[in-house]
């Protein structure tokens, strides 16, 4: 009969963020797999909104996932395992943003749709808006590319990383109220801008 | 949040946690009050949250199957080759010798002349003991490879001046001992802010180039 040694830092159904830590630092593979099946998409999606580019998107999830790990000692367990992670994959995706050139990966953007996109039904208002799915990324990222950097990586980490406000006031090192005062903002503004060319 | 605005706007923080559903009932009360007789305020409250609405509908598509697999297994080579490069006693050490190399290697090109004799460098078996583990190539990356994490105020101390290849043993020099012979703009054409410090001498690295 054979038996099957689980550690016991991965016991528990679902193991947590620690535990995983824990296990992959221990070498176990299949503890990074985890890891990546639950961050890579709220990885991906902040990725892509500050880069307005699929595939550069992925290379900074990959990049952020590399220096995440290994350099877990800044991470220290003082906050969750997501915000460091959502921390160095923003980093990731400006660094490579300012590499590669946010305007020349934008003008990419929405010419090479996924399998599915066009067939995909959009909601009943953007259907309104006349909108195609490939066009109303392309919008949104214009929107945003016209904030500044902070204002930009506020929103997004809060948006699409799905971040608290308090998540987002540790990724970025400053107050809540600050994290609440940019989303204002942005907010506003990328309002006006989109008021120009959609009917909101 | 609890603030009873009556006519005083609300703040832009107020604001927030309202288009996104997180006041409190008092507080929510108190912007739903204010907003009543502010139609264009109203207008365009909603329209944020109508815009939470678009953000996911334009959100990314999700990467297939396959790229998801592509970038794991990139992922694990990056680790995997991060661990054989840098054994894990060295890495604190020689951590903040890259990312000052890197500082220095992406702020501009420096020649360096020695104006005395440089210090004896150690041999390798009078190193301490706890940095006898570091590996004997000392690693030398282009500032392009490296990612600062994080930078102490008491990190800037240190400088690590040269530019790779290394072929010969790192060493240690006082500000004194090194003379600035010329500096040149980076590929941008971008001019690093030089600072000297009258009565301090940071400890500085110096990285002998290649011969010519």
């Amino acid at each position: 009969m054979t038996v099957a040694t689980i550690p016991p830092c991965c016991r528990s159904a679902p193991p947590s963020d620690e535990q995983l830590l824990t296990c992959y630092a221990e070498g176990r593979r299949d503890a990074l797999d985890e890891l990546f099946r639950r961050y890579r998409l709220a990885s991906y999606r902040v990725a892509y909104r500050l880069l307005g580019h699929e595939a550069d998107a992925l290379d900074a999830v990959q990049e952020g996932f590399i220096k995440a790990l290994t350099h877990l000692g800044g991470f220290q367990g003082r906050s969750s395992f997501k915000t460091w992670l959502l921390r160095v994959v923003s980093n990731a995706a400006l660094d490579l943003g300012r590499q590669r050139g946010r305007r020349e990966t934008l003008s990419i953007e929405g010419s090479s749709p996924r399998d599915g996109d066009g067939v995909q039904p959009l909601t009943p208002d953007l259907t309104a808006l006349g909108l195609e799915r490939q066009d109303l990324r392309r919008l949104l990222n214009e929107a945003l590319a016209t904030l500044p950097e902070v204002q930009r990586r506020t929103f997004v980490l809060h948006t699409d990383g799905e971040l608290s406000y308090r998540e987002v006031a540790e990724v970025m090192d400053i107050s809540i109220g600050t994290v609440m005062s940019r989303l204002y903002y942005a907010r506003q503004k990328l309002r006006t801008y989109l008021a120009r060319r959609i009917q909101l | 949040m609890s603030e009873n605005h009556g006519e005083q706007r609300p703040t832009p923080e107020h604001l927030t946690a309202y288009v996104d559903g997180e006041l409190a009932d008092g507080a929510r009360r108190a912007v739903e009050h204010w907003l009543a007789g502010r139609p264009d305020e109203a207008a365009a409250i909603e329209a944020e949250q109508r815009l939470r609405q678009l953000m996911e509908a334009g959100a990314a598509s999700e990467p297939s199957a396959a790229e998801w697999a592509m970038t794991l297994t990139r992922i694990e080579a990056g680790l995997s080759a991060g661990r054989k490069s840098v054994k894990p006693t060295a890495r604190r050490v020689a951590g903040l010798l890259w990312a000052a190399a890197a500082l220095a290697a992406s702020a501009a090109a420096v020649w360096l002349v020695f104006a005395g004799n440089a210090p004896p460098v150690l041999p390798i078996d009078k190193i301490p003991h706890e940095t006898a583990e570091v590996e004997p190539a000392f690693p030398v990356l282009l500032a392009d490879e490296v990612d600062i994490m994080t930078m102490q105020a008491t990190d800037t101390t240190a400088l690590v001046v040269g530019l790779p290849p290394v072929h010969e043993p790192l060493v240690l020099a006082a500000a004194s001992e090194i003379t600035l012979d010329r500096v040149e703009p980076d590929v941008d054409g971008m001019m690093p802010d030089m600072r000297w410090f009258d009565g301090s001498s940071p400890p500085m690295i110096a990285v002998p180039l290649a011969p010519k």
